[in-house]
């Protein structure tokens, strides 16, 4: 259960890949938290479940839009963030939640496209989308803009090198795009997360014994829940709390960046298996 | 309502007027707010100045009266869901090769880290009992980056780090959430002394900041510091965070040498 404050209260939000997990989690904590909401997803059919669910929150339907758009595809994200000001008349804050991958294979045998479709799903997203928005942020006075990484990043998580540097990619436009945008009043965070996300989830239904071992290393020693844990530290960075917060990199995660970590992954291990969706179509 | 509100939050190091400002940001976000010094004149007056806190005088050094402080104000409010360990080094602006002997870092030691470890350890079993807390330990940018002049500054600050991320690691089991903060160029009285000396160096720096202004101690640093303690970073632990506007990815350019 989370409590709301108003905490957004007439701003304008934009969250790439917000149907499950944890851009499911940030658009209903944003929009209960007052704001509107504006996330895509690649096909309207991955959105029944938040229709039902913003459904349930006290006037949130008029305040969220969903768009179908693909986060590799520049032309579409600069119209989902134009059009997001355009529908609500600003801009104030930008999450870059979604991230395709590609299968977990080894540097020798990763093709090439492999590291182009995650760049452009991941790197390229985050760069398309701030551009699209500084304009609009600059006109409200401020703004925020969110990235994600990924622990894999930090330990160089074997098999998954072109997930890993996408998200370098991101931490790095992290503190560039902190220092360009900040006499804008535009802050630039990013977030590594550890949720229970719909990816994450997948993986853990088919390693339960080492998903139980690899949570006992959490030193809160659980997973974090993707509105609670995870959309709400992402409030906190968007909120007026954050205002002087930029060009950092936060590992909402508790607390397991500090510890070593398991291994999680064996090459080939497919972490789609038992879903029909398509890896782009997978969060962070 | 507030963001915290009816939670009790202990600040220490209350005679600091960036203290203050976080003190006076819990209060306005509804918490019950002790203020703590060893100076005892400095506290009362912190709480007459700010509503909605309280004062109290212990010399944080002392481990039994940090357990005595903890004990007290579990005792008269019922709950300690806070600690915000805001003592921090005064900047004396020695170099390490100006002096003949080993500086002497007893007052930063004592005043900074024993005062943190001892109340964090202090209001452990409180917030256990009650399934967890938040514990914020304040200190400079100095504790990621360095300077000319401020060793003890720097070696304390990089010494909560490790406090904060051990403890992070260790209680985050007991739902208790200890994380640092670390403020640059806050618009408090101090700073605005150094500025009027060292003007030049100072707006260069401003001017070179991400966002370029200094920090509001209530507003900046101590929405920062809300950040850490309300609902929001409820799965953040052992970690750092600059209220800074980005001044911690611009190198630093006092000229300390010419403090002396």
């Amino acid at each position: 259960m989370v409590q709301a404050h108003g905490r957004l209260n007439g701003k304008v939000a934009v969250v790439t890949g917000g149907t499950k997990g944890i851009g499911q989690g940030i658009v209903l904590r944003f929009l209960k938290e007052g704001a509107a909401v504006v996330y895509c997803s690649r096909s309207p059919e991955n959105n029944r479940d938040n229709e039902a669910l913003i459904a349930r929150i006290p006037g949130a339907a008029e305040r969220a839009l969903f768009v179908a758009a693909d986060v590799g595809n520049r032309q579409q994200m600069e119209d989902l963030v134009n059009g997001a000001a355009e529908r609500f008349g600003r801009l104030d804050i930008v999450v870059n939640n979604a991230q395709g991958i590609a299968p977990i294979r080894s540097i020798e045998n990763k093709p090439d496209a492999d590291y182009t479709m995650t760049l452009m799903t991941g790197f390229y997203q985050s760069l398309w989308t701030s551009r699209a928005a500084a304009p609009h942020m600059r006109k409200a006075g401020g703004g925020r803009m969110i990235y994600f990484s990924s622990h894999w990043n930090i330990w160089g998580q074997p098999y998954s090198s072109d997930y890993n540097i996408t998200k370098s990619a991101n931490e790095a436009l992290t503190r560039s795009a902190a220092r360009e945008f900040g006499k804008d009043n535009i802050t630039v965070n990013c977030i590594t997360p550890a949720g229970d996300s719909w990816a994450y989830k997948s993986w853990a239904d088919q390693n339960r014994d080492m998903a139980e071992a690899s949570v006992r290393q959490f030193p809160m020693r659980r997973m974090g829940d993707c509105e609670v844990d995870i959309a709400g530290a992402v409030l906190g960075l968007c909120s007026d709390n954050g205002r002087f917060i930029t060009g950092q990199v936060f590992c909402v995660d508790g607390g397991v960046w500090a510890t070593a970590p398991l291994q999680m992954h064996e090459e080939g291990t497919d972490i789609h298996k038992g879903h029909s969706q398509t890896a782009v179509e997978l969060t962070a | 309502m507030g963001l915290i509100e009816g939670q009790v939050a202990i600040v220490t190091g209350a005679a600091h007027e960036l203290t203050q400002g976080i003190a006076r940001r819990f209060a306005r976000e509804g918490a019950k707010v002790v203020l703590v010094d060893r100076d005892q004149d400095a506290a009362q007056a912190a709480a007459r100045a700010i509503p909605g806190t309280e004062a109290r005088c212990a010399n944080l050094s002392d481990p039994a009266a940090a357990r005595a402080l903890a004990d007290a104000v579990a005792q008269a409010h019922g709950r300690i869901d806070i600690l915000l360990n805001g003592a921090h080094t005064a900047l004396k602006w020695d170099r390490l090769a100006d002096r003949q002997a080993a500086p002497d870092f007893t007052a930063a030691f004592n005043d900074v880290l024993l005062g943190a470890l001892n109340m964090m350890q202090a209001v452990h079993p409180h917030m256990k009992a009650a399934g967890g807390g938040r514990i914020v330990n304040l200190g400079s940018i100095y504790g990621s980056t360095a300077n000319e002049g401020v060793t003890d500054a720097v070696t304390m600050d990089f010494a909560l780090t490790g406090l904060s991320r051990s403890a992070g690691v260790e209680w985050g089991r007991d739902g208790i959430l200890v994380n640092y903060l670390q403020a640059a160029m806050p618009d408090i009285a101090v700073f605005a002394d150094y500025r009027a000396r060292k003007g030049k160096s100072v707006e260069t720096l401003i001017a070179n900041t991400a966002m370029p202004r200094l920090a509001d101690p209530v507003e900046d640093v101590g929405g920062a510091a809300m950040f850490l303690v309300s609902d929001e970073a409820c799965f953040i632990l052992g970690h750092r965070v600059l209220a800074d506007g980005g001044q911690h990815l611009t190198a630093a350019i006092f000229e300390p040498g010419a403090e002396r």
